[in-house]
């Protein structure tokens, strides 16, 4: 069972492509060994002897496992299984290929079969379409193209005949409507007519003109198909390239018995039987009904319905799910077909050849251990006995190996089986004399030993959405049934200990081992290739124990300062130290910023000197250290000498992070170290201290009671003056009095961090980060707040009321959710039930999202899987097609970014050389000094080549804050060489998959998006979606999107042009600008009379006439004194028509007339002016980007839309790609992710890799991908499949999801290089003259 | 001379108009001499703090001001942390001679009786 090292074979076996086709009738029976005619399954003796000739015959292999197959003699295991073939009586439609089949008629004429294309359309495809390595999308495009093409011709230039649509009629059959276009010809009366009289008009109902295309007459048009009119259907130009006669089914193959084993039940008599034997016995009994009612001569009509019966069948074994089916057929369940087999999740291709599943596993329930080091997991002995490691004997590991082999199965480090050298035996070691076996182990043995502490193991929680879910770990074996493992690795498997289980692997192979310690060990992931933020670092309990310690008035006596420190020991050895106390007289006392200095460097004989400057999580004004709260964290050369550690200096997602600068500089040893040195001395101190919550911590106190009455008071009084303002619509006052609302919960919650004690408990841990925050110690103490449902306030259940309990049209505060109570003081029933309101919608939105993103996240992976870094830099798919020049612009790895974007945080490297080098002052005189001073530093670095030492934009970055910054000489030297080193490190590595990563980084964070849909885009009441339903938009390209927005810009930042605009823009009817619209009746006139306000019409920049320019085309008046203006008066005379009286259409205009459109751009629904420190926007909510732009006033090259489909077509593919990289920031921003722009750059580069903006969908996915099995294994398997047969295309096996589903190593990471083999020289190969060429140069063309 | 300085008020409590003297030395020892780079607890002999009620230990963690390099003009500010307690003096570059970054200091205090 031992796992043999990856090796590739020799050459000649490997799967270089695999190509797909239609089996012809021929190529059936030569694969199959036998015709299937018997309807029988099993003969009548009582032994289930199979039929012969039946569909279970022994020789199409076998499924029990006493049987031997009849035609290779092999047993169950061995035997592949052979085909076999039933022939058809009639021939049938194939169920995959009907549609190809429509086309084929569309393009071909039914008289002749002759193509329906013109001779100068064949001419200009002819060069395209037999070109030599045409693509797969191309031969897809041209199919459509010319299909497009064929179906304009109605008239066969062959022969002359007219040809219609063809089209489906029914379930599974064809029709011909010949005379479609020549509907009511001499030639359709005629057929008629001719029809009538033949017929006695018995069938009126039946359409004579409509011809029926069955599978014979279809037959025979294909089979009359010149040769030259094949290439044009795009059918492959191959060899075995199908022919367009093998699309009807005359034979169809029999599969071997081993994929449909019947299963002989010993319980119950019979057999039960697979779906397919089932199916194809039905075909053999109507096959012969079918032919001995041709042979008897039984009526047409008969054998019709036959005919149309066994085409069913036939259908319903390659899809059992058609749609259409019959009632009588449809309703019993019809089982699996071969599509079904293939589709969906547990189908074939998800199911078996994508995802495999694994020996040397392990699953078990987590729980946590701080007593383990960051990048170890407790394994659970039980689990260690199991979970084998075939180890070499070697003679360093013999005397080992012998006591694990005499240890045997059952005690722990021991081994289960022993296999020799030349594989002869494999032994058990429960049985036998271990002693013995264990002396006779000789070098080259392999001993399957027990994992052990230090063994190699993978570690993984699913949902596996991110390269962090499932990482290396060293094993650990430990008593107990659960895996266990340091609470700072929760974050990136994003587990808990509710009950969560998680996955081991074993690694099998030493090449297996030491892949798995380089790429996915923990300790080199302690930083997420999302944005380089730090992923696995301090959380919870660390948190809040690290900061109770290093509050500034937290001292230790000399006992409790031994004692914890003795923690902070990584092990029995290590050697811990602590420092003179800081106060000496009048006692010794040690602070905890002294103790917690020991984390990071434990003893003066370590090396390592942290330095940071970071804000604190609840850090503001500008004191820095010195101010009182002790909230600016100052670490120096590894001691903390000012601030209290907290969740923005320990805890993850942060680069000013105590861990993050101790993994940047002194290495991820150092970081894993101090993490679990940290882990360990705050668990144990707070066990010690003790930390726990009580019903006094939500307690308030007197003076928070009233001061919080009157904070809601306040509240409500504001509420209900704005609602008694009658001027405002509903909608501001709704969004006005939600906002006070929250407000009281807020200041509420300021309240209780002001007036609760400093050692209660929820305050110290919303303070420090550890859990909660402020609005959750509110809502426990003081006010739960607004409850809002989709945003707003909690809507009306009830006749004008939310419930029962308030009176109707009550907008109030408490009858539209807001619960004034706290979680101390209880909820009152209607509160409760908005509680309960509130929270269920949290509880749909998690379970929707998840789906959702889920969804989305596999999308994702399909489309960028391929996506590799090169050697050159570029980015390039599966084909080689280059999707990025560079990768992320500037091929830097996200990865090692320390600043925002950027590779080095200037900071800090200052920070760092200062404390390194001390010393003070400028050591350079001038600027230019300084100049010179880098340069030479610079030629030094670059030993002479000529090569740029850093990318010009990182350069002048350097330069720019060298010359800010103070340095003396030595200090100027390390930082050029830190930049460098940091620069360097920090480039992207040939080969790394960056596709996946960047699909990984935008899924991945979607699922913890909450599903916040809404924002306001600068003005109130303007609501742009966000969350992942904005993700799924931008991913998808949709066209439609929920909430398209234009913003505007100006020429010149002026509030008058900027009204302007938004007026011309803005939809303006009639009504808005007519004071009155008359009608007027005098003796003999008869008109309306429209008044136009003069101040409106100036103010929207309108004149009468532009006015009654709209009316004409609007009302469609052409006449010209039909309308007419007089300055600000419009006159409209109706005019009779023949269908009705004057009076009837004046009474008709003057409905019409008031909403009319006199102005604005089209498909602008809604426009606002917005202003921002002088900077003039005009908003539009609507889709017409293009009409927008061209509106005078407006700046068109500062417009722009979140429309990704209109940008593209207004400005082009690359202001889409350039918007498909900001809304998705902006979409992440505003949820505070980050992402960094690297990878999104590589999703719209894909999206728009094809010239136009193609959507992460099934839709776009095809016209993206040429693999047939890639497309196949991710939607629509079926239709891939037959349409890849169509074409004859061939699958070259290059991406990632061909190469698992062929068990091919993949061309990524460390499978990106091969070793290249000296080509043997070719033996010179002869000229051979062409047949005529002697005649041709005899006569040379004139 | 400007003095931030965060005194231990549980253990050498202080009031608002107390008078006190207060010293900054390098070591503890009585001759002057600097002491050995290990602390031991139970070093005997003469120090300065018998005579001071109220001693921190502390490093220099950070010196600014100086950037000019003119002497007597500039205005230097010294950080001072003892573990934790902080103390800032800030004053004229002349007082600050043998200040350096990273330089263990003593600070001993003694309240004056009037």
């Amino acid at each position: 069972m031992v796992k043999d090292q990856f090796r590739e074979r020799v050459c000649n076996y490997k799967v270089t492509s695999v190509q797909f086709t239609v089996g012809s009738a021929e190529e059936t029976s030569r694969q199959g060994h036998l015709k299937v005619v018997a309807k029988h399954l099993y003969q009548q003796d009582g032994k289930r002897t199979p039929v012969s000739h039946g569909v279970l015959d022994r020789r199409l292999g076998t499924s029990s496992k006493d049987a031997k197959c009849a035609t290779c003699g092999k047993g169950l295991v061995d035997c592949v299984g052979h085909f076999g073939h039933v022939d058809l009586e009639l021939p049938v439609y194939h169920y995959g290929y009907f549609g190809m089949i429509l086309n084929i008629l569309q393009c071909v004429c039914k008289n002749c079969s002759y193509l329906l294309l013109k001779p100068a359309d064949r001419e200009h495809f002819r060069p395209l379409i037999t070109r030599p390595n045409l693509s797969y999308l191309a031969k897809k495009a041209f199919r459509k193209k010319i299909l497009l093409i064929c179906k304009k011709m109605h008239i066969c230039i062959n022969c002359g005949s007219l040809n219609g649509v063809v089209k489906k009629c029914g379930m599974l059959k064809i029709c011909h409507d010949k005379y479609r276009y020549a509907k009511n010809g001499e030639q359709v009366k005629r057929v008629k007519s001719e029809f009538e009289s033949a017929t006695a008009g018995k069938y009126s109902q039946l359409d004579a003109s409509v011809d029926i295309l069955n599978p014979l007459i279809v037959m025979g048009i294909f089979e009359r198909i010149s040769n030259s009119d094949v290439p044009f259907l795009m059918m492959g130009v191959s060899d075995n390239a199908a022919s367009p006669k093998d699309l009807v089914l005359t034979r169809i193959p029999v599969p071997p018995t081993c994929i449909r084993p019947s299963v002989i039940s010993e319980i119950k008599a019979g057999t039960t039987e697979d779906d397919i034997t089932m199916k194809l016995t039905e075909i053999c009994f109507l096959n012969e009904v079918l032919t001995n009612h041709r042979e008897s001569g039984a009526p047409v009509d008969r054998i019709l319905e036959d005919w149309e019966f066994i085409q069913m069948q036939c259908a319903l074994v390659i899809n059992s799910e058609m749609s259409g089916l019959p009632l009588q057929l449809g309703k019993k369940k019809s089982g699996r077909g071969f599509v079904q087999r293939l589709k969906g999740k547990q189908g074939r291709f998800r199911g078996n050849l994508s995802g495999k599943r694994v020996d040397f596993s392990g699953r078990s329930v987590i729980s946590p251990d701080p007593n383990l080091q960051i990048q170890q997991v407790g394994v659970p002995v039980l689990m260690a006995k199991i979970l084998t490691y075939p180890e070499k004997v070697t003679p360093y590991n013999i005397k080992w190996l012998r006591t694990l082999v005499k240890n045997g199965p059952d005690d722990h480090p021991g081994a289960n089986f022993i296999e020799s050298r030349d594989g002869s035996f494999r032994k058990y070691l429960r049985y036998g004399d271990r002693k013995k076996m264990a002396y006779e182990l000789k070098y080259g043995d392999i001993v399957e030993r027990h994992c052990v502490d230090g063994d190699v193991v993978l570690f993984n929680r699913q949902p596996s959405l991110h390269r962090l879910s499932i990482m290396c770990h060293r094993a650990k074996v430990q008593e107990g049934r659960t895996l266990r493992f340091n609470e700072c690795v929760c974050a990136p498997y994003n587990a808990d200990f509710d009950g969560d289980e998680m996955n081991i692997h074993l690694p099998q192979t030493e090449e297996a081992k030491a892949e798995a310690l380089t790429l996915m060990a923990n300790e080199v992931n302690l930083v997420t290739p999302r944005n380089g933020e730090l992923i696995i670092s301090a959380t919870q309990d660390f948190l809040t124990g690290a900061y109770l310690i290093t509050l500034k008035d937290q001292f230790f006596t000399r006992s409790e300062a031994f004692r914890i420190i003795g923690w902070a020991a990584v092990s029995k050895h290590e050697f811990v130290e602590l420092p003179p106390p800081c106060i000496m007289k009048p006692m010794e006392l040690w602070s905890g910023k002294q103790i917690i200095s020991i984390v990071f460097r434990p003893n003066t004989h370590s090396k390592i000197k942290l330095n940071l400057r970071a804000k604190g999580k609840n850090y503001s004004g500008t004191a820095e250290e010195m101010a009182v709260e002790d909230t600016y964290v100052v670490i120096h050369n590894s001691q903390l000498m000012a601030g209290a550690l907290d969740k923005a200096t320990l805890g993850s997602g942060a680069k000013a992070n105590v861990f993050y600068a101790l993994l940047k500089d002194w290495g991820k040893d150092a970081a894993c170290l101090a993490m679990f040195r940290l882990a360990r001395l705050t668990s144990n101190y707070l066990m010690n201290r003790g930390f726990s919550i009580g019903i006094g911590d939500v307690t308030p106190g007197a003076r928070l009671v009233s001061q919080k009455k009157e904070l809601v008071a306040s509240g409500y009084k504001k509420c209900f003056e704005m609602l008694s303002k009658p001027s405002e619509t509903l909608e501001s006052v709704e969004g006005s009095i939600l906002k006070a609302l929250s407000d009281i919960r807020d200041s509420a919650g300021k309240l209780c961090v002001k007036e609760l004690d400093k050692t209660n408990a929820p305050l110290i841990m919303a303070q420090c980060g550890s859990k909660g925050s402020y609005i959750n110690i509110s809502q426990m103490i003081a006010c739960v707040g607004q409850q809002a449902i989709n945003g707003k306030r909690v809507p009306d259940g009830f006749y004008q009321r939310s419930l029962p309990h308030f009176r109707r049209h009550d907008r109030g505060p408490d009858a539209k959710g807001f619960v004034a109570n706290s979680f101390f003081t209880g909820l009152t029933p209607s509160e409760f039930i908005f509680h309960a309101m509130g929270g269920r919608e949290g509880l749909v939105d998690t379970a929707v999202k998840t789906a959702e993103t889920g969804y989305m996240q596999r999308r994702l992976v399909k489309a960028l899987e391929d996506l590799c870094c090169q050697y050159d830099m570029t980015v390039r798919n599966a084909e080689g097609q280059v999707i990025q020049m560079c990768y992320g612009l500037d091929g830097l790895d996200p990865m090692f970014m320390e600043g925002k974007d950027k590779p080095v945080d200037f900071d800090r490297v200052y920070l760092n050389v200062k404390a390194h080098c001390p010393g003070r002052g400028d050591a350079f005189t001038s600027q230019n000094e300084k100049k010179i001073h880098m340069q030479t530093i610079a030629e030094e670095l670059k030993y002479g080549s000529g090569d740029r030492l850093f990318s010009l934009e990182f350069e002048t970055d350097m330069e720019a804050f060298v010359t800010k910054h103070p340095f003396r000489s030595e200090q100027l030297v390390n930082f050029i060489r830190s930049c460098w080193d940091k620069f360097h490190r920090s480039r992207m590595e040939p080969g790394t998959a960056v596709g996946a990563l960047a699909a990984q980084s935008i899924g991945e964070p979607g699922t913890q998006m909450t599903l916040k849909t809404f924002h306001f885009a600068g003005v109130a009441s303007m609501n742009i979606t966000l969350g992942v339903p904005r993700i799924k938009e931008i991913i998808n390209a949709a066209k439609n999107i929920s909430t398209p927005i234009i913003q505007a810009r100006l020429v010149e930042e002026d509030e008058k042009l900027a009204v302007n605009v938004k007026n011309t823009l803005q939809r303006t009817s009639l009504k808005e600008v007519a004071s009155k619209i008359e009608e007027i009746v005098l003796a003999n006139e008869y008109f309306i009379l429209i008044h136009l306000n003069p101040k409106k019409m100036v103010a929207r920049q309108i004149s009468p006439h532009q006015v009654v320019e709209r009316l004409k085309t609007a009302l469609k008046i052409k006449r010209f004194d039909d309308i007419r203006a007089v300055e600000y008066m419009i006159l409209i005379f109706p005019l009779e028509s023949v269908k009705s009286s004057d009076y009837f259409v004046m009474q008709q205009l003057l409905l019409t007339l008031p909403n009319i459109t006199i102005s604005g751009v089209t498909g602008i629904s809604r426009t606002i002016v917005s202003e921002d420190q002088g900077v003039y926007k005009v908003i539009a909510e609507g889709e017409n980007f293009r009409g927008v732009l061209t509106t005078r006033g407006i700046c068109a090259k500062r417009s722009s839309t979140n429309n990704i489909l209109q940008i593209s077509n207004v400005l082009g593919i690359e202001a889409a790609r350039s918007s498909i990289i900001r809304e998705i920031q902006y979409t992440m921003e505003s949820h505070g992710m980050s992402v960094d722009k690297r990878h999104l750059t590589l999703v719209a580069d894909l999206m728009t890799s094809r010239g136009e903006v193609l959507g992460i969908t099934r839709h776009g996915l095809a016209k993206m991908k040429e693999s047939v099995f890639m497309l196949a294994s991710f939607e629509k398997t079926a239709d891939h499949l037959f349409e890849a047969a169509y074409h004859s295309q061939t699958d070259k096996i290059s991406g990632i999801s061909e190469c698992i589903i062929m068990g091919r190593p993949c061309s990524l990471g460390s499978g990106s290089m091969t070793i290249l083999e000296k080509p043997q020289p070719h033996e010179a190969l002869e000229v051979r003259p062409l047949l005529f060429e002697s005649l041709c140069q005899q006569f040379p063309s004139e | 001379m400007d003095m931030i300085l965060d005194v231990n008020t549980w253990i050498y409590p202080m009031e608002l108009g107390d008078k006190f003297r207060m010293i900054v030395s390098t070591t503890l020892r009585e001759d002057g001499f600097a002491e050995s780079s290990e602390w031991t607890p139970l070093e005997s002999g003469p120090s300065k703090a018998d005579s001071f009620e109220y001693v921190m230990f502390g490093k220099i963690y950070r010196i600014d001001g100086d950037e000019g390099g003119e002497a007597g003009t500039s205005k230097v500010s010294a950080y001072v942390s003892f573990g934790g307690l902080l103390m800032r003096l800030e004053g004229d570059q002349n007082h600050f001679q043998g200040f350096e970054v990273d330089k263990n200091i003593y600070l001993l205090m003694k309240k004056l009786a009037f």
